[in-house]
């Protein structure tokens, strides 16, 4: 009996109801390697894996239909878990940041800038 | 054949000899002017900007911000200066001067690549046996030499723009993280100071100091940055498109990025090859000191960035600090005082493993060798 869970949970599916958005609550089913619903599951979220400001929560138990309730609490790359079965999503942002494209260009910019300098853009010829 | 001394595509110098090897400054319309060659080769100095892709994962643009910002208001007016500074001639301490530059510059070229070379195993051996014999061939050639790195900055602008135009946007990897600044701002300092060329004596080492040199660092900074962004923008939509199942540490080491790499070092090699004194020996040094530092002594290699580069980063600041003058002279000693706090933050520990310490015991007796054979032939009676 233990040696069957243990395959059953090796085999579980987790699956969303709809895409995760920050903010947007969505549904985590969770399903074992037949398609049964797995209840009293453990499901956890990490967002940002192995990036700066990683940070993990604990989403809930399943219910008796496999199913926990969401909210994402950071938009980006996470990794929802449920035992030993992970499965790797995108949280969208309610509205596209713009603080990183501009920074980015500003970047962009101040490297154009100084290397049209350096390459003598406008200037004498000796 | 490639030269055994300074490249012949450069105008000559006009200022006056008397001037020159009094270390007097060049007239203002010569150092206002301009040649292609300078800004060629502040293009190939891009390299040390691929040392920030590392710092993506711990605070995300923000250490390619605060580098460059570093790198355009004081690295690059600090390279300005440091060349400037009248140059010392026949004198111990000019030789160590130019040895430590020329050590610094095979450092920071085989630092920069090593990571990408090591990756891709004995292809990538070989292709920095091609780099560097593309360099040798080409060195003569200011503008040929600098191709590939153009190439490189070009390629990289266009996969960033790439990732950034299409969905999924890449912006997990990118969103700045100033909090976590104690992982990040060494390497960054280490790095911004570094892409505008200063200390790596191409402004500055031997006598020679020609027209249009001062904006050269400008064009290091700005071919950095734009190399950076590019690959930094390239490596979050990689990471975006796998959903985060390709480790952090893998992401910016796919084939493209291989290949901006070795362009890059095909670039910065030619630089040094192309310095005043025998090539001979700096090719055969550069091609064993990169496949070092990417095959026993990659261990070590994060001590050595972070900790070797700004040391010698300081000594060359303040020794050139001595000799220049006014704003010149302020610029060096901030740059000085950057370096020792990159040096204090960046400070990853001793290495732990025995091969790494090994390792970096050899790197330090090799590069005391260098400096120290250069001293002593300078000491020596003609």
């Amino acid at each position: 009996m233990i040696l069957v869970s243990v395959l059953a949970a090796a085999h579980a599916a987790i699956t969303l109801e709809a895409p995760p958005v920050l903010g947007e609550e969505t549904v985590v089913v969770v399903l074992d390697a037949e398609g049964h619903p797995r209840a009293g599951q453990t499901v956890r979220v990490v967002h940002r894996r192995g990036l700066a400001a990683q940070r993990e929560f604990a989403v809930g138990i399943t219910d008796g239909r496999g199913r926990v309730r969401w909210t994402p609490q950071m938009a980006g790359l996470a990794r929802v878990r449920a035992g030993e079965e992970p499965l790797d999503v995108r949280i969208d942002w309610t509205l596209e940041p713009t603080s990183i494209p501009l920074l980015l260009g500003l970047l962009s910019l101040g490297g154009l800038a100084a290397f049209g300098y350096g390459v003598g853009v406008g200037a004498r010829r000796p | 054949m490639p030269p055994p001394h300074l490249p012949l595509q450069h105008p000559p110098d006009p200022t006056p000899t008397a001037q020159r090897d009094t270390g007097s400054s060049m007239s203002r319309s010569a150092e206002r002017a301009y040649t292609a060659g300078t800004g060629a080769l502040g293009l190939a100095l891009a390299a040390p900007a691929m040392l920030l892709l590392p710092t993506l994962a711990d605070g995300g643009l923000a250490p390619l911000s605060i580098a460059g910002v570093i790198a355009l208001f004081v690295g690059a007016p600090a390279a300005v200066a440091r060349w400037r500074a009248a140059p010392e001639h026949n004198t111990i301490v000019s030789a160590i001067s130019d040895g430590l530059a020329d050590l610094v510059a095979l450092s920071v070229i085989g630092a920069s690549v090593a990571p990408w070379i090591a990756d891709a195993g004995w292809r990538g051996g070989l292709l920095a046996l091609l780099a560097w014999s593309f360099a040798w061939v080409t060195a003569r050639h200011v503008l040929l030499s600098a191709l590939p790195a153009l190439l490189a900055v070009g390629i990289a602008v266009v996969a960033g723009g790439r990732a950034l135009l299409t969905e999924p946007y890449p912006w997990t990897l990118l969103e700045p993280h100033w909090g976590s600044w104690p992982l990040w701002l060494g390497a960054s300092v280490v790095a911004g100071l570094w892409m505008g060329g200063i200390g790596a004596g191409e402004w500055s080492l031997g006598a020679v100091r020609r027209p249009g040199e001062r904006r050269g660092p400008w064009a290091g900074a700005g071919a950095g940055l734009l190399l950076i962004g590019g690959l930094a923008a390239h490596t979050a939509g990689r990471l975006e498109d796998s959903l985060g199942a390709i480790p952090v540490d893998q992401a910016g080491h796919d084939l493209l990025s291989g290949v901006i790499a070795s362009l890059i070092l095909a670039s910065a090699a030619a630089t040094v090859l192309r310095r005043q004194g025998p090539a001979r020996p700096r090719l055969i040094l550069g091609v064993l000191g990169t496949l070092w530092l990417a095959g026993p002594a990659l261990g070590a290699l994060q001590l050595g960035t972070n900790t070797g580069l700004p040391a010698a980063m300081i000594v060359l600041c303040l020794g050139a600090a001595r000799r220049a003058v006014g704003p010149g002279r302020a610029t060096l000693v901030v740059a000085a005082v950057l370096a020792a706090g990159a040096l204090v933050l960046a400070w990853p520990g001793l290495p732990r493993a025995m091969v790494d310490a090994a390792a970096t015991a050899a790197t330090l007796a090799g590069a005391f060798w260098l400096v120290a054979t250069r001293a002593t032939l300078a000491g020596r009676p003609t």
